[in-house]
Protein backbone atom coordinates (compact mmCIF):
# COMPACT_ATOMS: atom_id res chain seq x y z
CA UNK A 1 0.00 0.00 0.00
CA UNK A 2 1.41 3.39 -0.97
CA UNK A 3 2.16 5.55 2.07
CA UNK A 4 0.14 8.76 2.23
CA UNK A 5 2.03 10.31 5.11
CA UNK A 6 5.62 10.96 6.08
CA UNK A 7 6.99 10.56 9.57
CA UNK A 8 9.80 12.93 10.40
CA UNK A 9 12.27 11.11 12.62
CA UNK A 10 15.80 11.42 13.90
CA UNK A 11 18.32 9.45 11.82
CA UNK A 12 19.13 6.78 10.85
CA UNK A 13 16.59 5.10 8.64
CA UNK A 14 14.84 2.70 8.70
CA UNK A 15 14.94 2.52 12.53
CA UNK A 16 15.56 5.79 14.35
CA UNK A 17 18.20 6.04 17.06
CA UNK A 18 15.87 8.23 19.14
CA UNK A 19 13.57 6.29 21.47
CA UNK A 20 10.55 8.58 21.01
CA UNK A 21 10.81 8.46 17.22
CA UNK A 22 11.28 4.69 17.18
CA UNK A 23 8.30 4.26 19.46
CA UNK A 24 5.96 5.98 17.01
CA UNK A 25 7.53 4.20 14.06
CA UNK A 26 6.80 0.90 15.77
CA UNK A 27 3.28 2.04 16.68
CA UNK A 28 2.39 2.82 13.08
CA UNK A 29 4.09 -0.31 11.77
CA UNK A 30 2.31 -2.61 14.24
CA UNK A 31 -1.01 -0.99 13.42
CA UNK A 32 -0.41 -1.62 9.75
CA UNK A 33 -0.51 2.05 8.72
CA UNK A 34 1.94 2.64 5.85
CA UNK A 35 4.04 5.79 6.21
CA UNK A 36 7.30 6.91 4.70
CA UNK A 37 10.12 8.26 6.87
CA UNK A 38 12.25 11.34 6.50
CA UNK A 39 15.46 11.78 8.47
CA UNK A 40 16.91 15.06 7.22
CA UNK A 41 14.79 17.27 9.47
CA UNK A 42 16.56 19.26 12.18
CA UNK A 43 14.71 18.92 15.50
CA UNK A 44 14.74 22.71 15.79
CA UNK A 45 12.40 22.80 12.78
CA UNK A 46 9.86 20.40 14.30
CA UNK A 47 6.78 21.28 16.31
CA UNK A 48 7.82 22.15 19.92
CA UNK A 49 11.38 21.47 18.66
CA UNK A 50 10.77 17.76 19.21
CA UNK A 51 10.67 14.88 16.79
CA UNK A 52 8.78 12.88 15.62
CA UNK A 53 6.24 14.83 13.64
CA UNK A 54 3.80 13.39 11.14
CA UNK A 55 3.29 15.16 7.83
CA UNK A 56 -0.10 14.02 6.57
CA UNK A 57 -3.12 15.51 4.80
CA UNK A 58 -1.25 18.81 4.27
CA UNK A 59 -0.84 19.20 8.02
CA UNK A 60 2.02 18.68 10.41
CA UNK A 61 1.03 16.80 13.55
CA UNK A 62 2.93 16.44 16.84
CA UNK A 63 3.54 12.96 18.26
CA UNK A 64 0.57 12.98 20.64
CA UNK A 65 -1.86 13.36 17.73
CA UNK A 66 -0.52 10.38 15.78
CA UNK A 67 -2.99 7.86 17.36
CA UNK A 68 -5.90 10.11 16.45
CA UNK A 69 -4.69 10.32 12.83
CA UNK A 70 -4.05 6.56 12.71
CA UNK A 71 -7.65 5.89 13.84
CA UNK A 72 -8.88 7.51 10.61
CA UNK A 73 -6.57 5.41 8.41
CA UNK A 74 -6.60 1.99 10.03
CA UNK A 75 -9.00 -0.36 11.82
CA UNK A 76 -9.58 0.61 15.46
CA UNK A 77 -7.06 -0.61 18.00
CA UNK A 78 -8.04 -4.00 19.39
CA UNK A 79 -7.10 -2.72 22.84
CA UNK A 80 -5.97 -4.59 25.93
CA UNK A 81 -7.33 -7.82 27.28
CA UNK A 82 -9.43 -6.14 29.98
CA UNK A 83 -9.58 -2.85 31.95
CA UNK A 84 -7.10 -4.24 34.50
CA UNK A 85 -4.59 -4.85 31.71
CA UNK A 86 -5.11 -1.31 30.44
CA UNK A 87 -4.37 0.06 33.93
CA UNK A 88 -1.36 -2.23 34.21
CA UNK A 89 -0.06 -0.90 30.90
CA UNK A 90 0.17 2.55 32.53
CA UNK A 91 2.36 1.11 35.26
CA UNK A 92 4.72 -0.44 32.69
CA UNK A 93 4.73 2.79 30.73
CA UNK A 94 5.81 4.67 33.86
CA UNK A 95 8.53 2.08 34.52
CA UNK A 96 9.90 2.40 30.99
CA UNK A 97 9.60 6.17 30.63
CA UNK A 98 11.18 6.88 34.01
CA UNK A 99 13.42 4.08 35.22
CA UNK A 100 14.67 2.66 31.92
CA UNK A 101 14.82 6.04 30.22
CA UNK A 102 16.86 7.46 33.13
CA UNK A 103 19.35 4.62 32.70
CA UNK A 104 19.63 5.33 28.95
CA UNK A 105 20.21 9.03 29.61
CA UNK A 106 22.72 8.28 32.38
CA UNK A 107 24.67 6.14 29.93
CA UNK A 108 24.91 9.10 27.53
CA UNK A 109 28.00 11.27 28.09
CA UNK A 110 27.04 14.62 29.62
CA UNK A 111 27.92 17.79 27.67
CA UNK A 112 29.89 19.06 30.69
CA UNK A 113 30.99 17.71 34.07
CA UNK A 114 29.01 20.32 35.97
CA UNK A 115 25.72 20.01 34.13
CA UNK A 116 24.14 16.60 33.65
CA UNK A 117 21.51 16.32 30.93
CA UNK A 118 18.48 18.39 31.98
CA UNK A 119 15.98 15.63 31.05
CA UNK A 120 17.77 13.26 33.46
CA UNK A 121 17.20 15.58 36.43
CA UNK A 122 13.50 15.61 35.63
CA UNK A 123 13.25 11.81 35.75
CA UNK A 124 14.88 11.07 39.12
CA UNK A 125 12.97 10.43 42.34
CA UNK A 126 13.95 12.02 44.68
CA UNK A 127 15.53 14.85 42.66
CA UNK A 128 19.34 15.06 42.69
CA UNK A 129 20.92 17.54 45.11
CA UNK A 130 23.45 20.09 43.86
CA UNK A 131 27.07 18.99 43.43
CA UNK A 132 28.17 21.66 45.91
CA UNK A 133 25.80 20.29 48.57
CA UNK A 134 22.53 21.52 49.97
CA UNK A 135 23.95 22.97 53.17
CA UNK A 136 27.15 24.57 51.88
CA UNK A 137 27.55 28.31 51.48
CA UNK A 138 28.57 27.85 47.84
CA UNK A 139 25.86 28.60 45.28
CA UNK A 140 24.24 25.40 44.02
CA UNK A 141 26.08 24.07 41.00
CA UNK A 142 25.57 20.88 38.97
CA UNK A 143 23.79 17.83 40.32
CA UNK A 144 24.86 14.66 42.14
CA UNK A 145 23.49 11.93 39.95
CA UNK A 146 23.26 8.56 41.74
CA UNK A 147 24.46 6.40 38.85
CA UNK A 148 24.64 3.22 40.95
CA UNK A 149 21.06 3.64 42.11
CA UNK A 150 19.87 4.33 38.56
CA UNK A 151 21.61 1.19 37.30
CA UNK A 152 20.24 -0.96 40.16
CA UNK A 153 16.69 0.19 39.44
CA UNK A 154 17.25 -0.40 35.73
CA UNK A 155 18.34 -4.01 36.42
CA UNK A 156 15.18 -4.60 38.47
CA UNK A 157 13.04 -3.07 35.71
CA UNK A 158 14.50 -5.31 32.99
CA UNK A 159 14.12 -8.40 35.18
CA UNK A 160 10.48 -7.48 35.83
CA UNK A 161 9.90 -6.88 32.10
CA UNK A 162 11.29 -10.31 31.28
CA UNK A 163 9.23 -12.03 33.98
CA UNK A 164 6.05 -10.32 32.84
CA UNK A 165 6.58 -11.08 29.16
CA UNK A 166 7.44 -14.75 29.84
CA UNK A 167 6.48 -16.55 26.61
CA UNK A 168 3.58 -14.32 25.54
CA UNK A 169 3.39 -13.13 21.95
CA UNK A 170 2.43 -9.59 22.96
CA UNK A 171 2.80 -7.85 26.28
CA UNK A 172 0.19 -8.43 28.98
CA UNK A 173 -1.15 -11.36 26.97
CA UNK A 174 -2.89 -9.11 24.43
CA UNK A 175 -4.08 -10.90 21.29
CA UNK A 176 -2.81 -8.06 19.04
CA UNK A 177 0.00 -5.52 19.40
CA UNK A 178 -0.80 -2.53 21.58
CA UNK A 179 0.88 0.87 22.13
CA UNK A 180 2.73 -0.71 25.06
CA UNK A 181 4.36 -3.22 22.71
CA UNK A 182 5.58 -0.34 20.53
CA UNK A 183 7.04 1.39 23.59
CA UNK A 184 8.71 -1.77 24.88
CA UNK A 185 10.19 -2.47 21.45
CA UNK A 186 11.58 1.07 21.20
CA UNK A 187 13.39 0.76 24.53
CA UNK A 188 14.62 -2.81 24.01
CA UNK A 189 15.97 -2.02 20.56
CA UNK A 190 17.68 1.16 21.80
CA UNK A 191 19.31 -0.80 24.61
CA UNK A 192 20.43 -3.68 22.38
CA UNK A 193 22.11 -1.33 19.90
CA UNK A 194 23.54 0.86 22.68
CA UNK A 195 27.31 1.04 23.08
CA UNK A 196 26.99 0.69 26.85
CA UNK A 197 27.70 -2.95 27.64
CA UNK A 198 26.33 -2.74 31.19
CA UNK A 199 22.90 -1.76 29.83
CA UNK A 200 23.05 -4.18 26.93
CA UNK A 201 24.02 -7.19 29.04
CA UNK A 202 20.94 -6.92 31.22
CA UNK A 203 18.72 -7.39 28.16
CA UNK A 204 20.84 -9.84 26.16
CA UNK A 205 21.04 -12.31 29.04
CA UNK A 206 17.25 -12.65 28.90
CA UNK A 207 16.45 -14.88 25.96
CA UNK A 208 12.74 -14.12 25.81
CA UNK A 209 13.35 -10.37 25.53
CA UNK A 210 15.96 -10.83 22.79
CA UNK A 211 13.73 -13.20 20.83
CA UNK A 212 10.73 -10.90 21.22
CA UNK A 213 12.69 -7.84 20.10
CA UNK A 214 14.08 -9.76 17.10
CA UNK A 215 10.60 -10.83 15.99
CA UNK A 216 9.07 -7.37 16.38
CA UNK A 217 12.07 -5.73 14.68
CA UNK A 218 11.53 -7.85 11.58
CA UNK A 219 7.91 -6.74 11.47
CA UNK A 220 8.76 -3.06 11.94
CA UNK A 221 11.64 -3.08 9.44
CA UNK A 222 9.44 -4.75 6.85
CA UNK A 223 6.96 -1.89 7.18
CA UNK A 224 9.64 0.69 6.32
CA UNK A 225 11.37 -1.04 3.44
CA UNK B 1 21.49 -9.09 64.33
CA UNK B 2 21.18 -6.57 67.14
CA UNK B 3 19.06 -3.45 66.84
CA UNK B 4 22.00 -1.16 67.55
CA UNK B 5 23.77 -2.26 64.35
CA UNK B 6 21.11 -1.11 61.87
CA UNK B 7 20.36 2.58 61.59
CA UNK B 8 18.10 4.14 59.01
CA UNK B 9 18.83 7.77 58.18
CA UNK B 10 15.75 9.70 57.03
CA UNK B 11 14.34 13.18 56.78
CA UNK B 12 12.90 14.20 60.18
CA UNK B 13 9.38 13.41 61.33
CA UNK B 14 6.56 15.87 60.79
CA UNK B 15 2.75 15.98 61.03
CA UNK B 16 2.57 12.80 63.11
CA UNK B 17 4.46 10.78 60.46
CA UNK B 18 7.92 9.26 60.74
CA UNK B 19 9.31 11.40 57.91
CA UNK B 20 8.23 14.29 55.71
CA UNK B 21 9.49 12.61 52.51
CA UNK B 22 7.56 9.71 50.93
CA UNK B 23 10.45 7.31 50.19
CA UNK B 24 11.88 7.87 53.69
CA UNK B 25 8.45 7.25 55.22
CA UNK B 26 8.06 4.08 53.14
CA UNK B 27 11.50 2.87 54.28
CA UNK B 28 10.61 3.37 57.95
CA UNK B 29 7.26 1.62 57.51
CA UNK B 30 8.91 -1.28 55.69
CA UNK B 31 11.48 -1.83 58.41
CA UNK B 32 8.81 -1.51 61.10
CA UNK B 33 6.88 -4.27 59.37
CA UNK B 34 9.74 -6.74 58.84
CA UNK B 35 11.99 -6.06 61.83
CA UNK B 36 10.14 -4.10 64.52
CA UNK B 37 12.34 -2.94 67.35
CA UNK B 38 15.50 -4.18 65.62
CA UNK B 39 16.63 -0.93 64.03
CA UNK B 40 16.99 2.71 64.98
CA UNK B 41 15.91 5.79 63.05
CA UNK B 42 18.35 8.68 62.71
CA UNK B 43 16.65 11.95 61.77
CA UNK B 44 18.96 13.71 59.37
CA UNK B 45 18.43 17.25 58.08
CA UNK B 46 21.44 17.19 55.76
CA UNK B 47 21.36 14.69 52.88
CA UNK B 48 25.00 15.60 52.14
CA UNK B 49 25.86 13.03 54.84
CA UNK B 50 24.60 10.34 52.48
CA UNK B 51 27.09 8.77 50.02
CA UNK B 52 24.79 9.71 47.12
CA UNK B 53 23.36 12.91 48.60
CA UNK B 54 19.94 11.27 48.95
CA UNK B 55 17.88 10.13 51.86
CA UNK B 56 17.02 7.49 53.01
CA UNK B 57 20.20 5.54 53.55
CA UNK B 58 20.86 2.61 55.85
CA UNK B 59 24.04 1.85 57.80
CA UNK B 60 24.68 -1.67 59.02
CA UNK B 61 28.15 -2.56 60.29
CA UNK B 62 30.45 -1.70 57.36
CA UNK B 63 27.66 -1.43 54.78
CA UNK B 64 25.96 1.74 53.64
CA UNK B 65 22.93 1.27 51.42
CA UNK B 66 21.13 4.11 49.68
CA UNK B 67 17.72 4.33 47.98
CA UNK B 68 14.54 2.60 49.00
CA UNK B 69 14.80 -0.28 46.53
CA UNK B 70 18.36 -1.14 47.57
CA UNK B 71 17.45 -0.94 51.27
CA UNK B 72 14.55 -3.35 50.74
CA UNK B 73 16.81 -5.77 48.85
CA UNK B 74 19.49 -5.54 51.53
CA UNK B 75 17.05 -6.21 54.35
CA UNK B 76 15.51 -9.09 52.42
CA UNK B 77 18.98 -10.61 52.04
CA UNK B 78 19.80 -10.43 55.74
CA UNK B 79 19.28 -13.62 57.67
CA UNK B 80 17.29 -13.12 60.83
CA UNK B 81 19.03 -14.65 63.82
CA UNK B 82 16.31 -13.83 66.30
CA UNK B 83 12.55 -14.06 66.29
CA UNK B 84 10.99 -11.66 63.82
CA UNK B 85 7.41 -10.62 63.54
CA UNK B 86 7.19 -11.79 59.95
CA UNK B 87 9.39 -12.74 57.04
CA UNK B 88 12.02 -10.17 56.05
CA UNK B 89 10.57 -10.29 52.52
CA UNK B 90 7.07 -8.87 52.40
CA UNK B 91 6.66 -10.06 48.81
CA UNK B 92 7.63 -13.70 49.44
CA UNK B 93 4.04 -14.89 49.00
CA UNK B 94 3.67 -13.22 45.59
CA UNK B 95 4.00 -15.13 42.34
CA UNK B 96 6.66 -14.20 39.77
CA UNK B 97 4.12 -12.25 37.71
CA UNK B 98 2.80 -10.40 40.76
CA UNK B 99 6.34 -9.45 41.83
CA UNK B 100 7.01 -8.05 38.36
CA UNK B 101 3.71 -6.15 38.43
CA UNK B 102 4.56 -4.83 41.89
CA UNK B 103 7.83 -3.35 40.59
CA UNK B 104 5.96 -1.60 37.76
CA UNK B 105 3.26 -0.31 40.09
CA UNK B 106 5.83 0.99 42.58
CA UNK B 107 7.45 2.93 39.72
CA UNK B 108 4.04 4.33 38.76
CA UNK B 109 3.28 5.38 42.34
CA UNK B 110 6.70 6.97 42.88
CA UNK B 111 6.50 8.91 39.62
CA UNK B 112 2.83 9.89 39.31
CA UNK B 113 1.73 10.09 42.93
CA UNK B 114 5.19 11.30 43.90
CA UNK B 115 4.73 14.25 41.52
CA UNK B 116 1.37 15.05 43.15
CA UNK B 117 2.93 14.96 46.64
CA UNK B 118 5.81 17.16 45.47
CA UNK B 119 3.33 19.61 43.91
CA UNK B 120 1.31 19.77 47.13
CA UNK B 121 4.38 20.38 49.31
CA UNK B 122 6.73 22.42 47.13
CA UNK B 123 4.94 23.90 44.15
CA UNK B 124 1.62 25.17 45.47
CA UNK B 125 2.42 28.62 46.79
CA UNK B 126 -0.02 28.60 49.72
CA UNK B 127 1.13 25.20 50.96
CA UNK B 128 4.78 26.15 50.53
CA UNK B 129 4.52 29.47 52.33
CA UNK B 130 2.39 28.32 55.25
CA UNK B 131 3.21 24.64 55.66
CA UNK B 132 6.38 23.25 54.06
CA UNK B 133 8.69 26.26 54.28
CA UNK B 134 8.14 26.75 58.03
CA UNK B 135 8.52 22.98 58.57
CA UNK B 136 11.85 22.91 56.72
CA UNK B 137 13.11 26.14 58.29
CA UNK B 138 12.51 24.72 61.78
CA UNK B 139 14.96 21.89 61.01
CA UNK B 140 17.94 24.22 60.58
CA UNK B 141 19.76 26.82 62.65
CA UNK B 142 20.70 30.29 61.49
CA UNK B 143 21.96 30.94 58.80
CA UNK B 144 21.00 27.70 57.02
CA UNK B 145 17.29 28.14 57.60
CA UNK B 146 17.38 31.16 55.26
CA UNK B 147 18.69 29.37 52.18
CA UNK B 148 18.30 25.59 52.48
CA UNK B 149 14.48 25.46 52.16
CA UNK B 150 14.64 27.46 48.95
CA UNK B 151 17.37 25.20 47.57
CA UNK B 152 15.34 22.10 48.36
CA UNK B 153 12.38 23.64 46.57
CA UNK B 154 14.54 24.43 43.52
CA UNK B 155 15.61 20.77 43.39
CA UNK B 156 12.03 19.76 42.63
CA UNK B 157 11.54 22.40 39.93
CA UNK B 158 12.88 20.46 36.85
CA UNK B 159 10.74 17.43 37.63
CA UNK B 160 7.57 19.40 38.34
CA UNK B 161 8.08 21.66 35.32
CA UNK B 162 8.38 18.66 33.01
CA UNK B 163 5.17 17.25 34.53
CA UNK B 164 3.40 20.59 34.10
CA UNK B 165 2.95 20.96 37.87
CA UNK B 166 5.18 23.93 38.64
CA UNK B 167 2.97 26.63 40.02
CA UNK B 168 4.71 29.92 40.71
CA UNK B 169 2.42 32.89 41.32
CA UNK B 170 2.33 35.83 39.01
CA UNK B 171 4.53 38.56 40.42
CA UNK B 172 2.47 40.77 42.67
CA UNK B 173 2.53 44.40 41.58
CA UNK B 174 1.88 47.10 44.08
CA UNK B 175 -1.25 49.02 43.46
CA UNK B 176 -0.07 52.59 43.42
CA UNK B 177 -2.26 55.00 45.39
CA UNK B 178 -3.86 57.98 43.75
CA UNK B 179 -3.21 56.59 40.33
CA UNK B 180 -5.90 55.19 38.09
CA UNK B 181 -4.52 51.86 36.84
CA UNK B 182 -7.14 50.44 34.50
CA UNK B 183 -5.10 47.35 33.71
CA UNK B 184 -4.65 46.28 37.38
CA UNK B 185 -8.08 44.66 37.58
CA UNK B 186 -7.47 42.90 34.27
CA UNK B 187 -4.18 41.47 35.60
CA UNK B 188 -5.91 40.33 38.77
CA UNK B 189 -8.56 38.57 36.70
CA UNK B 190 -5.86 36.92 34.58
CA UNK B 191 -4.08 35.77 37.73
CA UNK B 192 -7.29 34.31 39.15
CA UNK B 193 -8.02 32.54 35.85
CA UNK B 194 -4.53 31.06 35.67
CA UNK B 195 -4.60 29.90 39.30
CA UNK B 196 -7.99 28.25 38.82
CA UNK B 197 -6.98 26.67 35.53
CA UNK B 198 -3.69 25.45 37.02
CA UNK B 199 -5.49 23.94 40.00
CA UNK B 200 -7.95 22.13 37.74
CA UNK B 201 -5.09 20.73 35.69
CA UNK B 202 -3.44 19.34 38.83
CA UNK B 203 -6.70 17.92 40.13
CA UNK B 204 -7.30 16.20 36.78
CA UNK B 205 -3.86 14.54 36.93
CA UNK B 206 -4.46 13.48 40.53
CA UNK B 207 -7.91 12.17 39.68
CA UNK B 208 -6.58 9.95 36.87
CA UNK B 209 -3.91 8.39 39.10
CA UNK B 210 -6.17 7.94 42.11
CA UNK B 211 -8.84 6.21 40.02
CA UNK B 212 -6.24 3.72 38.79
CA UNK B 213 -5.10 2.93 42.34
CA UNK B 214 -8.70 2.62 43.51
CA UNK B 215 -9.35 0.05 40.77
CA UNK B 216 -6.12 -1.75 41.70
CA UNK B 217 -7.19 -1.95 45.34
CA UNK B 218 -10.70 -3.03 44.27
CA UNK B 219 -12.36 -2.75 47.70
CA UNK B 220 -9.90 -5.21 49.30
CA UNK B 221 -8.04 -4.53 52.53
CA UNK B 222 -4.66 -4.84 50.82
CA UNK B 223 -3.67 -5.02 47.19
CA UNK B 224 -2.41 -8.58 46.89
CA UNK B 225 -2.90 -10.63 50.02
CA UNK B 226 -4.33 -10.32 53.49
CA UNK B 227 -1.32 -8.38 54.75
CA UNK B 228 0.70 -5.41 53.45
CA UNK B 229 3.24 -5.97 50.69
CA UNK B 230 5.87 -3.51 49.46
CA UNK B 231 3.39 -1.91 47.06
CA UNK B 232 0.87 -1.34 49.87
CA UNK B 233 3.54 0.42 51.92
CA UNK B 234 4.79 2.62 49.07
CA UNK B 235 1.23 3.63 48.14
CA UNK B 236 0.24 4.24 51.75
CA UNK B 237 3.33 6.40 52.39
CA UNK B 238 2.39 8.74 49.53
CA UNK B 239 -1.30 8.86 50.45
CA UNK B 240 -0.51 9.56 54.13
CA UNK B 241 1.61 12.57 53.10
CA UNK B 242 -1.41 13.89 51.22
CA UNK B 243 -3.83 13.20 54.10
CA UNK B 244 -2.06 13.97 57.37
CA UNK B 245 -0.65 17.51 56.94
CA UNK B 246 -3.08 20.40 57.41
CA UNK B 247 -2.74 21.89 53.97
CA UNK B 248 -3.81 25.54 53.59
CA UNK B 249 -4.85 24.57 50.05
CA UNK B 250 -6.53 21.20 50.62
CA UNK B 251 -8.08 20.45 47.20
CA UNK B 252 -6.06 17.26 46.64
CA UNK B 253 -6.65 16.14 50.22
CA UNK B 254 -10.40 16.69 49.80
CA UNK B 255 -10.32 14.79 46.50
CA UNK B 256 -8.92 11.72 48.28
CA UNK B 257 -11.23 11.99 51.30
CA UNK B 258 -14.46 12.56 49.41
CA UNK B 259 -13.96 10.83 46.05
CA UNK B 260 -11.62 7.98 47.01
CA UNK B 261 -12.20 7.17 50.68
CA UNK B 262 -11.09 3.58 50.01
CA UNK B 263 -7.54 4.81 49.36
CA UNK B 264 -7.58 6.87 52.56
CA UNK B 265 -8.84 3.84 54.51
CA UNK B 266 -6.17 1.65 52.92
CA UNK B 267 -3.41 4.06 53.95
CA UNK B 268 -4.70 4.25 57.53
CA UNK B 269 -5.13 0.46 57.64
CA UNK B 270 -1.52 -0.12 56.55
CA UNK B 271 -0.31 2.46 59.08
CA UNK B 272 -2.30 0.86 61.91
CA UNK B 273 -1.29 -2.67 60.92
CA UNK B 274 2.37 -1.66 61.13
CA UNK B 275 1.95 0.32 64.37
CA UNK B 276 -0.10 -2.39 66.07
CA UNK B 277 2.95 -4.47 67.00
CA UNK B 278 4.11 -3.48 70.51
CA UNK B 279 7.74 -3.66 69.33
CA UNK B 280 7.10 -1.14 66.56
CA UNK B 281 7.95 1.80 68.81
CA UNK B 282 10.75 3.61 67.00
CA UNK B 283 14.07 4.44 68.63
CA UNK B 284 14.87 7.84 67.22
CA UNK B 285 18.05 9.87 67.36
CA UNK B 286 19.21 12.90 65.37
CA UNK B 287 22.33 14.02 63.63
CA UNK B 288 23.72 17.34 64.90
CA UNK B 289 21.59 20.21 63.62
CA UNK B 290 24.65 22.16 62.55
CA UNK B 291 28.11 21.02 61.56
CA UNK B 292 30.71 23.57 60.45
CA UNK B 293 32.00 21.27 57.71
CA UNK B 294 28.56 21.31 56.07
CA UNK B 295 29.15 24.94 55.03
CA UNK B 296 31.92 23.84 52.69
CA UNK B 297 31.44 21.20 49.96
CA UNK B 298 33.24 18.12 51.26
CA UNK B 299 33.08 14.36 50.55
CA UNK B 300 30.52 12.61 52.71
CA UNK B 301 31.79 11.40 56.11
CA UNK B 302 29.52 8.37 55.76
CA UNK B 303 32.06 6.90 53.38
CA UNK B 304 34.75 7.05 56.10
CA UNK B 305 32.48 5.23 58.53
CA UNK B 306 32.16 2.36 56.08
CA UNK B 307 35.89 1.93 55.37
CA UNK B 308 38.03 -0.80 56.87
CA UNK B 309 41.54 -0.21 58.25
CA UNK B 310 43.03 -1.63 55.09
CA UNK B 311 41.01 0.80 52.95
CA UNK B 312 42.11 3.75 55.11
CA UNK B 313 45.76 2.64 54.90
CA UNK B 314 45.45 2.24 51.12
CA UNK B 315 43.94 5.71 50.87
CA UNK B 316 46.77 7.25 52.91
CA UNK B 317 49.38 5.51 50.77
CA UNK B 318 47.68 6.77 47.60
CA UNK B 319 47.63 10.36 48.83
CA UNK B 320 51.24 9.93 49.91
CA UNK B 321 52.17 8.79 46.41
CA UNK B 322 50.41 11.81 44.87
CA UNK B 323 52.21 14.11 47.31
CA UNK B 324 55.56 12.50 46.53
CA UNK B 325 54.97 12.85 42.80
CA UNK B 326 54.02 16.50 43.05
CA UNK B 327 56.88 17.23 45.41
CA UNK B 328 59.42 15.55 43.12
CA UNK B 329 58.05 17.47 40.15
CA UNK B 330 58.32 20.75 42.07
CA UNK B 331 61.93 20.03 43.10
CA UNK B 332 62.87 19.03 39.54
CA UNK B 333 61.32 22.20 38.09
CA UNK B 334 63.04 24.36 40.72
CA UNK B 335 66.46 22.81 40.02
CA UNK B 336 65.95 23.06 36.25
CA UNK B 337 64.90 26.70 36.52
CA UNK B 338 67.93 27.45 38.67
CA UNK B 339 70.29 25.83 36.15
CA UNK B 340 68.71 27.61 33.20
CA UNK B 341 68.79 31.01 34.89
CA UNK B 342 72.44 30.47 35.93
CA UNK B 343 73.29 29.62 32.34
CA UNK B 344 71.46 32.67 30.99
CA UNK B 345 73.09 35.13 33.37
CA UNK B 346 76.64 33.96 32.72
Amino acid sequence: MRPNATLWIAPPAPLSADVDCLRWQAYLALRGVPVAVRTVIDPAGALDARLPNLHADDALLPAQRIPQWADTHAPPEPGYLDPAARDESRAWTALLERTVHAALLAATPAPSLLSPPAPLRALLTPPPPPLTGIASLCPPLGARIPYDTIHARYCDAIAALSDRLATDKWFLGSPEPTPLDALVFAYLHSIIVSKNSALRTQVTRRVNLVAWEWRVREQVCAAFK
Amino acid sequence: MSASEISLHVWPSQWGLSSLEPTCLAAVMYLQQVMPGKFSVVECNDPDFSPTGHLPYLVHEHHTVTSLGSIIKYITGLKATGPTRSSSNLDSSLSGTEKAQSIAWCAHVESNLGDIVSYALYSNQDNWAELMHPALASLYPIPQRYYIPGRIREMYRPRLESAGLWDLPIKEEEKKPFKIDKSWQKRQNTKLFQETFGRERVLEKARISLEIYARLLDEHDFIYRDRPTTLDIVLAAHILLLLKPEYPEPSIQNLIKHTHPALASHARRVFEHISSCPESQLRISSTPKFVWSSLIPWPSTAWKDGLSEEDIHFRRMRWGFYGLTLGSMAVYLAVSFQNVSRHLWK
